[in-house]
């Protein structure tokens, strides 16, 4: 909704356009959310979306297609304060974590987009690109001490893609003109597999599995830049 | 500018990645692993809960999960001989074809059925498993280990799940050795405790089971109820066994009573009950050996003692007669034996502070007095030195003797040159353990929130050593190996493994993560 309510400030502020061409290049600094339905993301965060931030670039290829790619990456992590451990022994006041654990989602997209000018500034399109998540896990059962036995780090990547449809507004004032955009859509992954080397599988050599995450479901892009 | 683009960049890549702070703090639904780990020959056991795994920790530092097909382990529990595992799990299953349900949020709730089976794992691997009744959860064992015996250990607040109907005097035999199939036996109400006799071969042959108002002697090889033994004439009256024992050559069984001074002797040959009237209700039995006593002769006896009577009575196991018994100062709720000696002390009355060290072969009573009341005792491997927990107590005496008694402390007592010393502890012990290395006995004592073991040389007590660990301890055991092991308040698994001979440490961490991403599932088994 504050994404809307930008869109239209930004709207009524910008000054009549007065070139014909289009710029063929945009670069834009955008926030994204990807939807994650999955129980394995609860463990860092009571959220089902994965915020991110980056950079998205756009050049014109052919016509009203262009190729589209960004990077976003954001961490979000979650405090513990009970002792996770079952003991005999009764639960004490802590005054530090009993774990943190933390997960950082680095996203890299690509692909075509189509666009129709709705008016001069305003166009309206559908982009699908290829996506690769990389998700890093560090847990850490004791945060207060560097270089604890216990920081673990495991990674895992998954293809998978976002189909989305939005509207771009971008007044055309000169060579350099502001712009932004708002893109709705869906993003799907693949099952990103994380193992611990810590832990040998049962009857093998094998790390053994912490389990797997993906991320499926809505796909919100909100962007802020310029196109040249 | 460009110097502090340098210093900018070179600051933030030696920020530790695990420093920064958090976006949410939160609490856990499960425990990340359960420390009360069991130790078998194979390593220590460790449950996960949130991972519903199971995994096997070994000395070196070694970890491994263990396949349990799907199931969630729930109790564990080691066989006598070390070499097994035992383990309750579960699973759940759909019982409506038609919901096509692939985890249980999908199935109706009337068609969610839960599966339990009692597991016997070796090494990484389940090897077989036993249908076991879902509210059996305690195991006695024979003494070969060969036979398991299933009961309910209830507790007040425990929940039992009733699948159609239960009998709660239901007790299950369990062949481990794979000689036949579990049979059920019906026992009477609750039973509590189960022992086994021994036959002129030297195998366990009867199991006798102590239950409400009643005992029951079980053939071992045909599961059949050989005599059952009623401890009330009135059907009315209800009596609660307090602590039984075996005689030593089996013949007998003596039973106590809540609240009651009869003893109970039931003779499992002869299917006969007597009845020995004693001065007060024993709280504790203990066989022993008095050496020589009998004109050279050694005695089997059984000691008994009680909450209120300054004594401990010796009932001669050959006649059934009492003879002559220990007069002490105050009374003594636990026994400890010794080939030649008994360990008498009180852990339930906080006035009471004497440890008797009685010599079974001359009556010779050489009584100590701690600081505090004794919570807890121990004997050393070799016998020569007996070490207890001391609880606080409510202030007492002078400024210094209110200090000591209201914190915990730790009694050594001497039991060669008869002294003792009673130490104060920095904070509350979690747990004792004692061992031999270079032929000095040391005490190992863990306290809540101390990153140290305090290791006490038992001969110079005043004098201490402190072993660090790398997180706060929560319980210490010994593994078949002789080696001990140390579990850590850590989420993510700790446990410390202390080599008595050489004193070397090594850790196995990290171990909790196996699994975490569990999402519940149904089994097709």
């Amino acid at each position: 909704m504050s994404s809307l309510l930008s869109l239209a400030v930004f709207a009524s502020l910008s000054p009549v356009a007065e070139a014909t061409e289009r710029a063929p290049r945009a670069a834009h600094f955008v926030v994204s959310s990807y939807h994650s339905n999955d129980e394995a993301f609860e463990l860092y965060s009571p959220n089902d979306a994965l915020g991110t931030q980056g950079l998205r670039l756009e050049g014109d290829l052919r016509g009203p297609i262009s190729l589209v790619g960004s990077y976003t990456r954001r961490r979000v992590a979650s405090e513990y304060f009970d002792s996770l451990v079952d003991s005999d022994q009764d639960e004490t006041d802590r005054e530090d974590a009993a774990l943190i654990a933390a997960f950082s989602g680095q996203q890299i997209t690509f692909g075509p987009k189509v666009r129709v000018d709705a008016t001069r500034s305003l166009s309206l399109y559908a982009v699908g690109q290829g996506l690769a998540f990389i998700g890093t896990s560090r847990l850490d059962d004791d945060p207060t001490t560097e270089d604890n036995l216990n920081q673990i780090t495991m990674r895992s990547w998954a293809p998978g893609f976002v189909a989305a449809g939005g509207a771009e507004f971008a007044p055309k004032v000169g060579p350099v003109n502001l712009s932004t955009f708002l893109e709705l859509g869906y993003n799907w992954t693949a099952q990103m597999a994380f193992e611990d080397a810590s832990v040998r599988e049962d009857g093998t050599n094998e790390p053994a599995s912490m389990g797997d995450m993906a991320f499926r479901g809505f796909y919100l892009q909100w962007g802020v830049g310029v196109r040249f | 500018m460009r110097r502090s683009l340098l210093a900018l960049a070179l600051l933030s890549s030696a920020c530790s990645p695990f420093a920064r702070e958090a976006d949410f703090y939160r609490t856990g639904d499960d425990a990340l692993w359960d420390a009360r780990v069991v130790a078998t020959g194979d390593g220590l056991y460790a449950r996960l809960p949130a991972g519903n795994r199971l995994v096997r920790i070994q000395a070196d530092g070694t970890v491994s999960t263990v396949d349990l097909q799907g199931a969630s382990p729930n109790r564990l529990v080691a066989t006598p001989d070390g070499e097994s595992l035992l383990v309750f799990s579960s699973w759940m299953t759909c019982e409506d074809p038609d919901a096509g349900a692939e985890v249980p949020a999908d199935c109706p709730d009337d068609a969610l059925v839960q599966h339990k089976e009692l597991s016997r794992v070796q090494g990484d691997k389940r090897l077989e498993g036993f249908d076991v009744p879902a509210h059996l959860n305690a195991l006695a064992f024979t003494d070969d280990g060969r036979m398991a015996v299933a009961y309910l250990d209830y507790t007040s607040d425990m929940e039992i799940e009733v699948d159609g109907l239960i009998d709660l005097g239901e007790v299950m035999f369990i062949p481990l050795d794979g000689s036949g199939d579990p049979r059920s036996v019906s026992v009477g109400f609750s039973p509590e405790k189960v022992l086994f006799s021994t036959g002129a071969d030297g195998q366990n042959d009867k199991a006798v089971i102590f239950s409400r108002s009643e005992v029951l002697v079980v053939d071992l090889s045909t599961l059949e109820t050989l005599v059952t033994y009623p401890l009330v004439l009135d059907a009315d009256q209800v009596v609660d066994p307090e602590d039984a024992v075996l005689t030593e050559d089996g013949r007998i069984a003596l039973v106590a009573i809540q609240g009651s001074s009869d003893l109970y002797e039931l003779d499992l040959e002869r299917h006969s009950i007597d009845l020995e009237e004693l001065d007060d209700a024993p709280v504790a039995m203990a066989n022993a050996v008095m050496p020589g006593i009998d004109d050279g002769a050694d005695a089997n006896v059984t000691l008994i003692s009680y909450a209120d009577t300054s004594r401990v009575d010796v009932l001669d196991q050959d006649i059934l007669e009492l003879r002559e018994p220990f007069e002490l100062e105050e009374p003594a709720t636990r026994i400890l034996i010794t080939p030649d000696s008994a360990l008498l002390y009180n852990d339930r009355a906080n006035s009471v502070k004497d440890v008797y060290h009685v010599d079974l072969g001359t009556y010779e009573i050489t009584e100590f007095r701690v600081a505090n009341p004794i919570d807890e005792l121990q004997l050393s491997p070799g016998l020569d030195y007996a070490v207890g927990i001391l609880r606080p107590e409510n202030d007492d005496g002078n400024a210094l003797d209110a200090y000591q008694d209201s914190r915990w402390g730790l009694a050594v007592i001497d039991l060669v040159d008869g002294n003792e010393t009673s130490l104060i502890l920095e904070a509350e012990p979690l747990g004792l353990a004692l061992m031999e290395r270079d032929s000095v006995t040391y005490a190992l004592v863990l306290m809540e929130g101390i990153e140290h073991v305090v290791q006490v040389n038992l001969s110079e007590p005043t004098f201490f050593s402190e072993v660090e660990l790398d997180a706060p301890p929560l319980r210490i055991g010994e593994l078949e190996s002789g080696q001990f092991y140390i579990t850590h308040d850590a989420a993510l698994g700790l446990i410390t493994f202390l080599d008595p001979a050489s004193g070397d440490l090594t850790t196995a961490s990290g171990f909790a993560t196996a699994g975490l991403f569990h999402e519940p599932a149904l089994l097709d088994r």
